[in-house]
């Protein structure tokens, strides 16, 4: 296989290829690519890409996202409304220390 | 090649060093952050458990009270995690990123989603132990990530990508960081507990503790409160611990540590001495 310095833009055949797509393999120009989230995509591949991600968006995922936020917010308010089950079922004696203290005097 | 391979000098101690530094050198509108969303939920929490432990009507309003306590969780794991987010861009030696109203939304809807169900995975992950270091560091990971960009599976698989990876052994420093938060909280109750005597004897002034007795330490509030106080000195630390983590982990594949150390050769920025410091 032809190292980069040798080959030829897909697009511009007179020009030296500058870089190599990482998506489709083939070798373009510096006209040709653009830097694309830390990577760098040939137009083709970078357009394919967006329309993908344009695709992927649907009307019912909006609602899925805060359905999973309320979700969220409901375990949240369990996890504490069981806290504060426990606290209430646990003796005021022992929230007061009070336990303690009759046990120590009891022991002297 | 993992994180070991790029940096040689790079241990579990001195990982922890670097986040006391960052955390020492931060300014303080950083630290702001932290304190925004951890302050009014510690200070509902502490609420909430003298009115559950002793309120005489609390039974009556606890579904409201734990309502409040929940948005209050939620509302704290969002301002640590824009936190971490800052954080991560000192680290790096760049300007932190504007917060726009849809990358705002984003870090909502990702700590809404998925921190809520560490309150029940990390204690249950405690009682069988093994997976306790992955599990605890996969929620780190969900606040130290939570500000980049990424929807939820991308947030996710790079919490649990990076649960595993770092440098030292994960259970190793949890050890060493849960020590010392047993320390500070053995200080914190030492100093809650002899203040009060100190204040009567220097000043002659006396307070609801000295009028209790010693015994005013057995308190179920006095222990919370001890607990809360404890959380809020160690956890920035903890938060700053994993969010260098992640950023050694991540930079194995982007190269972002060796850009910040670059950067910090042109112009050395207030955080990378810290990241410096650490290369051997």
């Amino acid at each position: 296989m032809l190292s980069l310095a040798q080959q030829h833009c897909l697009n511009h055949p007179a020009r030296e290829a500058a870089a190599q797509c990482p998506q489709c393999r083939q070798f373009f120009c510096r006209e040709c690519i653009t830097e694309h989230d830390d990577r760098i995509l040939c137009a083709v591949c970078l357009r394919r890409l967006s329309l993908s991600a344009g695709a992927r968006r649907h009307p019912l995922r909006a609602l899925g996202r805060a359905a999973l936020g309320l979700g969220g917010l409901f375990t949240a308010v369990l996890f504490f409304y069981w806290v504060g089950q426990i606290l209430l079922s646990i003796p005021a004696s022992y929230h007061d220390g009070t336990l303690w203290q009759s046990f120590w005097s009891s022991a002297q | 090649m993992n994180a070991s391979n790029r940096q040689p000098g790079m241990g579990l101690f001195e990982l922890v060093e670097q986040a006391v530094h960052l955390l020492r050198s931060a300014p303080l509108p950083l630290l702001a952050l932290y304190a925004v969303g951890t302050l009014p939920f510690l200070l509902a929490f502490l609420y909430f458990w003298a009115d559950m432990s002793r309120g005489a009507f609390a039974r009556d309003h606890a579904a409201l009270g734990a309502a409040g306590m929940g948005l209050l969780f939620l509302w704290m794991k969002c301002w640590h995690a824009v936190f971490a987010a800052a954080l991560r861009s000192r680290i790096a030696g760049q300007a932190a990123r504007p917060w726009s109203v849809r990358r705002a939304a984003r870090l909502a809807l990702t700590q809404m989603a998925l921190q809520p169900s560490g309150l029940f995975a990390v204690p249950l992950a405690l009682v069988t132990i093994f997976p306790f270091v992955w599990v605890y560091s996969f929620y780190q990971n969900l606040t130290a990530v939570g500000g980049e960009a990424g929807g939820l599976r991308d947030t996710c698989k790079t919490a649990a990508t990076q649960a595993g990876f770092g440098p030292g052994p994960g259970f190793l420093l949890l050890a060493v960081l849960f020590l010392f938060a047993f320390l500070v909280w053995l200080n914190t109750f030492v100093a809650m507990a002899a203040l009060p005597d100190l204040l009567k004897t220097l000043f002659g002034v006396d307070t609801a503790f000295t009028q209790a007795g010693r015994h005013s330490v057995l308190n179920t509030t006095y222990l919370a409160c001890s607990f809360a106080l404890t959380y809020l000195f160690v956890d920035p630390l903890i938060k700053t611990v994993f969010v260098l983590r992640c950023f050694y982990g991540q930079s194995v594949r982007s190269g972002d540590d060796l850009k910040a150390e670059l950067a910090g050769l042109r112009s050395p920025s207030p955080a990378a001495p810290a990241l410096l410091a650490s290369r051997p």
